[in-house]
């Protein structure tokens, strides 16, 4: 009995002890991809390729999205995204400014990791993905150098000057270029080599790799895409196609260039085209004072521009001239000045509403401008071809995240970075020229809708030329 | 121990037919003062807890005692407890409780391990009974205790149903974990959640749904709370901020009774906070509240039951019933005893729920708030200012508000089953074994159908669409599992000294599954994802297991002074890899000084009848949510294919955030016990506070989870109730409390500045920073001149705190025979409240009467706007008339008890200087279970005033 006794009460404890084993935390286990399993997989750089790929899409929406609003080109008519971008205040606290130094530097990290861990482990490693990688992180040092202050160039490292950021982006692509897998990426690396060397001042580099991208591709458009399926949106369409961010009237004819014709469609962002070559070009020749063949050139690339497709957009919605807080023109009868010393021009603005549900906008590039402009330009002169240049530059490279650039306007280095980076110290004040319009002027225009004119308050194409021999804009001339 | 010779006055006899014998005790409880009978006292036979029980509806019960039982005890909530020793009088006894003004005798478990005399414990426990309960808006836990808990502040932050509150008690201890306390049924742990979730059916930036507002109500017999600190140590690292313990009745009063209830009342839209006198007409309606409820209970010692039922239906303030609401609920409730040392008892609650929303808060798009109060109609063609609209303009308005709300369809159901066990052994008299296995299963979907007539409308698509409709829904299911064990060992060392020793093992564990299944391309009349274009989804899975025991030492010194001493330690499987077992001690002092001879001279004179000192120390902790110790790979998709990215950064060290604190108090009753006074001093540092700190983002990463900051709060509550008027027909008392609160920041352990709220840097946000109470407002302040122009533009300013620096309860009872009138309400101040609403009517125009046209400085108000924030925030101070009630009694001799017939109007009066509902903030939590800190007003509708006609009739 008590043997019975002592096997029952063993018994009975394994059976306990068994239980406890029931709610014991040995299945606790991340339901998320934790870094040692994913390291110890197998494929692991496609996917990491194709999410790099997926997050350079991502911050040139989120560039281009902020930099409009900075620029003339956009005002935030709404009351989300940048409320202060536009006037143009830029705080190195700002929450925008921070995320898109973070999103650089994701960039960098993301193509870093790729290329030091992913690569190392995965053997099914391509030539491709070796490229893309480092595509990207050519590409991070080239917003940061295009659009900052200065930024580190390695994780928590000492802040660097724009130049070395674009120099350092310039060596990155020279890299790439045997490497490069087709025409329209050699022409895009060249490109950015060009648009690197513009930034910087250096004409003979820069003219060099710009021819060298036209020979590659005299029609190339290198594109990040997006996928709405999966949410992976082009942040700006939205606010464009929508009635958030309205178009500085003269600008009217080339928006919405992004829009939706089917549900979920994301339109693509180019990061380079061949018409920035030809722009480059031109400047180069105004700055060596050859005006005849700076008009050819823009005459050559007023054929490319020509040549680019338009899309018929239901705009019906667009609410450009109801909207109170500030009314923009709607209809095609206005006429625009681009100041009150210009003279008004017809065909810049488009019918839109309900009666005119339909319009024609160019996706890839458009301008207003016409040969005889060109040509009127280049008999007034230097400085009016210079504006007639500046002024294709921002119709061609519209809702790009171009104009931010032309118009010398730099983010600075945000406050997390500089609350732990010492070095950050000459860099946490924004580069916003003198010469730059504040309180939102850049947008402002005055509009009679009896008169059915607008009148824009600055002609920011006259003020870059008006200030060409300053360090920020014209690269070529200063 | 109280001896029967001196209570025996109280149990006066009754020349009845007597009948205690070998077997049975009958007898009535009375209310000393009024006479009344007191229904479901307790009456238990000394020392054996499980053998008791309780009295009827006529304050009557029976009792088989066992032969060699010596006393009997009769306790009852707000009384002071009487023992009595058994002798054969053989007549039915007539007993008298004295009301307890300090509730000292009172039992209590939560906090404790197992049942404590609160005289024993150094911390405060409030209990609200079944007849305050009676007097509470029964629709949701949270509301119902808003008046109740004197040092609680509850704010619903929307009217909308279903929606998430903010709950705190000493101010913000956290700047990281929401401050809602845990909150436990029957002894289980359940879904507390009272934020927005992980994942979303499309409406994380408007009201979102909590888990709180379906918690079962039904056949509640008790609520008791305990503040976080010292008070909830034996809770480990799940209790910082308090815990809330619901207690349903397993038995009723000796007989069966039955009893039938039906509410009927009407929800009324108030325009009290709206700008415009012409919103309310576009958007809200009356609505009318029905609500049904049966129950039944009786019992005798060897077993009871309980059994309560309702359903409910409102239609919602919102026009075309947008917020119309079904519940249905049910809970059951038992228990037997299993023999002669083991007893069992168990509930099972069971609720069904389901209401639709309208987009509101920072929905974009359309929002019907946002296009009135907040001027967007501007957005659409209209003049925003709606009460200058001509007839005609305005009728074309209200025609496309009502199609633009009637084309929402945003609904969320939830189907909740909670469960709890409860078995007790009892194998000596001093020593007692109880073990709680319970859980609690909460399903809920939401899903918001977007058709394209819908966006058509809103002019978010053009005329034809027929793609773009879209279906997001959201499934959550939650599990939490809890087994609680514990032991408690009554000891006695001579006349002097007595002893509780508790110890026991908790566990714990939730899962909490989440999925999003959204469908674009979607053509008008499909409901489900199943005919859409285009489907995705997305999963959230997060579970945890926590493993905890203590072991607790009350020494008891001739019974009135008390040392409380405590340790729990445990583990959480959401620490990181570097962290392991978590210790929380706890000490404290109870002294019962009116017990004290010095002191006898004062209570014979009726000047101070009781007087209690407390102090103790303690931590308890929260820990941090699940895997956010692990750094993790980020895996989705993109163009067909899967993608890597970088994802969570990680921390292995990383820990539970620890509470720190000290409180130092008193209760006392004075002048026959119609005063009774309560005061406590806190003071409380959250050490290792868990802050989601921005990193430096060359690193390419955003914020990561740690262990760093420092957080203070301190400050004083104070607590007084007086019986102003005590007789047999009449009785008035009033109550209040007073609570203040400094919370400051004292270190963010060297991170920057972050935000866990509101909006951009460029707008408003709340803030954490060093020196600043937690969740500040932070945003631009327009500084003027003295003649009004505009002399500088400050960034990132304070512009105030959304923590108040005091608050409380306030209560007036009074009764008159069978007739009891009541009041309750709270207010709070020293906060601020910021309106996004005032300020889009500024941005679109619309004059307001505080900034000055000077100072814009011949600019807009459009271009101006967000540097004149400092002028839209305002004082949030309020004082709000929660319940004004009334309730009478018939009483009939035959088959029916009594009938109860009341009246009772919920939220009817707010007195503020404030333009905007100061409660109205949506509760802002950024992220599942993070710390809302409120004070943002957006777009968000206000609780309605209820008018409730209540009828009961009791068989």
């Amino acid at each position: 009995m008590k043997k019975t006794a002592i096997y029952l009460g063993t018994l009975s404890l394994a059976a306990l002890l068994g239980a406890c084993d029931l709610i014991q935390p040995k299945d606790i286990i991340n339901p998320n991809v934790d870094e040692d399993n994913y390291l110890g997989s197998t494929s692991t750089m496609a996917p990491w390729r194709n999410g790099l790929e997926r997050d350079f899409a991502t911050t040139v929406a989120a560039f281009v999205e902020m930099a409009e609003l900075v620029s003339d080109n956009y005002y935030n008519n709404y009351t989300q995204s940048s409320k202060v971008f536009d006037v143009p205040q830029i705080e190195y606290h700002d929450r925008d400014v921070t995320n898109l130094q973070g999103l650089v530097a994701t960039l960098r990290e993301t193509a870093v990791y790729g290329l030091d861990k992913i690569a190392a482990t995965d053997p099914a490693t391509t030539e491709k993905d070796l490229y893309s990688l480092r595509f990207i992180r050519a590409y991070s040092y080239l917003l940061a150098g295009e659009y900052f202050t200065g930024l580190p160039i390695v994780s928590k490292g000492e802040v660097k000057d724009w130049e070395t950021n674009l120099n350092q982006a310039i060596a990155e692509f020279k890299a790439l270029l045997d490497a490069a897998p087709d025409d329209t990426e050699r022409a895009t690396a060249n490109l950015l080599i060009a648009r690197a060397y513009h930034r910087l001042g250096d004409r003979t580099n820069a003219i060099a790799h710009a021819q060298a991208a036209l020979s590659a591709s005299g029609d190339f458009v290198r594109y990040v895409v997006f996928d709405g399926n999966n949410g992976v949106s082009n942040g700006i369409q939205g606010w464009i196609y929508g009635t958030a961010f309205q178009p500085l009237p003269r600008l009217d004819f080339l928006d919405p260039k992004y829009f939706q014709s089917v549900a979920n469609e994301q339109r693509p962002i180019a990061i380079a085209k061949a018409e920035e070559a030809w722009l480059i070009l031109a400047e180069a020749q105004i700055a060596d004072h050859d005006l005849s063949a700076a008009t050819a050139t823009l005459k050559d690339l007023l054929a490319l521009v020509e040549r680019r497709p338009v899309a018929q957009v239901n705009d019906e919605n667009e609410t450009r001239g109801t909207t109170v807080s500030i009314r923009y023109p709607n209809r095609s009868a206005y006429r625009v000045a681009a100041s009150a010393e210009d003279p008004l021009r017809e065909g810049l603005v488009l019918d839109r509403g309900k009666d005119h549900p339909t319009v024609t906008v160019p996706y890839i590039s458009g301008t207003s401008v016409t040969e005889e402009m060109i040509d009127a330009a280049a008999a007034d002169g230097e400085d009016a071809l210079l504006e007639i240049l500046y002024l294709m530059r921002q119709e061609i490279l519209f809702a790009e995240g171009r104009r931010m650039c032309d118009l010398g306007i730099r983010y600075p280095v945000c406050f997390n970075e500089a609350s732990v980076n010492p070095t950050a110290a000459g860099y946490t004040e924004a580069q916003i020229p003198a010469f730059i319009p504040l309180d939102r002027d850049m947008d402002h225009f005055t509009l009679d809708e009896a008169a059915e004119t607008v009148v824009i308050k600055y002609n920011m194409n006259r003020i870059i030329v008006d200030n060409k021999n300053t360090e920020y804009v014209v690269p070529f001339i200063h | 121990m109280r001896k029967i010779n001196k209570i025996v006055c109280l149990a006066a006899l009754l020349a009845a037919p007597c009948w205690l014998g070998a077997k049975g005790l009958t007898g009535i409880v009375l209310d000393k003062t009024t006479g009344q009978p007191l229904i479901g006292a307790a009456v238990v036979v000394k020392g054996e807890a499980n053998r008791g029980t309780s009295t009827d509806a006529n304050g009557k019960f029976t009792l088989n005692v066992p032969d060699d039982a010596a006393e009997i005890n009769i306790g009852f909530i707000g009384y002071r407890s009487l023992d009595l020793k058994i002798t054969d009088t053989g007549i039915p006894l007539r007993v008298e409780l004295e009301t307890d003004a300090l509730g000292i005798e009172e039992v209590v478990v939560t906090g404790q391990g197992a049942a404590v005399q609160k005289r024993r414990i150094s911390s405060n426990v409030v209990s609200v009974g079944e007849e305050q309960l009676a007097k509470l808006p029964s629709g949701r836990i949270d509301q119902m205790l808003q008046g109740a808990l004197p040092n609680v502040q509850i704010n619903l932050t929307t009217g909308q149903p279903g929606t998430t509150s903010i709950i705190k008690s000493r101010g913000l201890s956290s700047a990281f974990t929401n401050s809602t306390p845990v909150i436990y049924v029957d002894g289980v742990r359940v879904d507390n959640l009272n934020t927005k979730a992980t994942l979303s059916a499309g409406m994380a930036n408007g009201a979102v749904t909590g888990a709180i507002g379906d918690i079962p109500m039904e056949n509640i017999e008790k609520i008791e709370y305990v503040t976080g600190g010292a008070a909830t140590t034996l809770y480990g690292s799940d209790a910082a901020n308090g815990v809330i313990q619901i207690f349903t009745k397993k038995g009723g009063t000796g007989r069966t009774n039955v009893y039938a209830e039906a509410e009927i009342g009407a929800d009324i839209a108030t325009d009290r906070f709206y700008h415009f006198k012409r919103t309310k007409d576009l958007l809200q309606q009356n609505g009318l509240i029905q609500k049904y409820r049966v129950g039944f209970d009786g019992g005798k010692e060897e077993f009871g039951y309980s059994f309560a039922a309702s359903m409910s239906n409102s239609d919602g303030t919102l026009i075309h019933d947008k917020n119309r609401q079904k519940k249905y609920d049910i809970n059951a409730g038992m228990r037997a005893k299993l023999g002669k040392i083991v007893d069992y008892s168990s509930s099972f609650g069971f609720v069904s729920q389901s209401y639709g929303r309208s987009r509101n808060g920072n929905q974009g798009g359309y929002t019907g708030l946002w296009f009135t109060e907040g001027a967007a109609s501007a957005m659409f063609g209209y003049d925003p200012d709606l009460d200058k609209l001509d007839d005609e303009t305005y009728a074309d308005m209200k025609a496309f508000v009502s199609e633009a709300e009637a084309l929402q369809n945003a609904t969320v159901e939830v189907k909740r089953y909670q469960t709890a066990h409860t078995f007790t052994v009892k194998p000596l008299n001093n020593l007692t074994f109880k073990g709680t296995v319970g859980m609690d299963y909460r399903a809920s979907t939401e899903k918001t159908v977007t058709t394209n007539e819908y966006l058509i409308h809103t002019l978010q698509k053009p005329e034809g669409t027929t793609d773009a409709g879209s279906i997001s829904s959201y499934d959550r299911n939650y599990f939490g599992l809890t087994i609680d064990l514990n032991g408690q060992w009554r000891a006695q060392a001579g006349k002097n000294f007595s002893f509780i020793t508790t110890a026991g093992f908790q566990y714990f564990s939730t899962n909490d599954h989440q999925i999003a299944y959204t469908a674009t391309n979607v053509r008008d009349g499909a409901t489900t994802v199943a005919g859409a274009g285009i489907t995705r989804s997305n999963e959230y899975l997060a579970y945890l297991y926590n493993y905890g025991a203590f072991l607790q030492e009350n020494i008891g010194f001739r019974d009135k002074l008390f040392l409380d001493l405590g340790i729990r330690t445990d583990y959480n499987t959401a620490f990181g890899d570097n962290v392991g077992w978590q210790y929380y001690p706890k000490a404290g002092l109870s002294y019962t000084l009116s017990d004290e001879p010095f002191m006898r001279w004062l209570s014979e004179r009726n000047i101070v009848n009781n007087l209690k000192i407390r102090a103790n120390y303690g931590i308890a902790g929260s820990y941090p949510p699940p895997f956010s110790y692990q750094k993790t790979i980020e895996i989705g998709s993109f163009l067909g294919g899967q993608t890597a990215s970088l994802g969570n950064y990680g921390n292995p060290d990383l820990g539970p955030e620890k509470k720190h604190s000290y409180e130092a108090g008193f209760d006392m009753s004075l002048l026959r016990s119609r005063l009774t006074v309560g005061f406590t001093y806190y003071y409380a540092r959250t050490k290792d506070a868990l802050f989601k700190a921005p990193l430096a983002p060359s690193t390419g990463y955003d914020t990561y989870l740690a262990n760093v900051g420092e957080i203070e709060n301190k400050g004083i509550e104070l607590f007084a109730n007086l019986a102003i008027i005590r007789n047999r027909n009449w009785n008035l008392d009033i109550s209040a409390s007073y609570n203040t609160n400094r919370n400051v920041v004292l270190s963010t352990g060297g991170v920057a500045p972050f935000s866990i709220g509101g909006m951009s840097e460029r707008t408003l946000q709340n803030v954490v920073e060093e020196g600043q109470p937690v969740g500040f407002i932070r945003g631009s302040k327009a500084v003027l001149n003295p003649d009004g122009s505009l002399k500088e533009v400050l960034l990132l300013q304070n512009l105030g705190t959304t923590i108040p620096t005091s608050y409380g309860n306030f209560a007036l009872n009074l009764a008159y025979k069978n007739l009891s009138l009541y009041v309750n309400g709270n207010y709070q101040l020293g906060a601020y409240v910021h309106s996004f609403d005032r300020q889009f009517r500024f941005q679109r125009g619309l004059k307001d009467p505080t900034v000055p046209d000077k100072a814009l400085e011949g600019k807009t108000q459009s271009e101006q706007t967000w540097n004149f924030s400092n002028f839209f925030v305002e004082k949030s101070d309020f004082l709000k008339i929660r319940t004004i009630g009334a309730s009478y009694r018939l009483k009939f001799k035959k088959f029916l008890q009594y009938a109860d017939i009341s009246v009772d109007v919920h939220n009817p009066f707010t007195f503020t200087r404030c333009s905007v509902d100061p409660e109205a903030v949506l509760s802002g939590a950024q992220s599942q279970g993070g710390v809302a800190a409120g004070g943002f007003n957006y777009s968000t509708y206000s609780t309605p005033c209820q008018v409730i006609g209540t009828l009961r009739l009791t068989f």
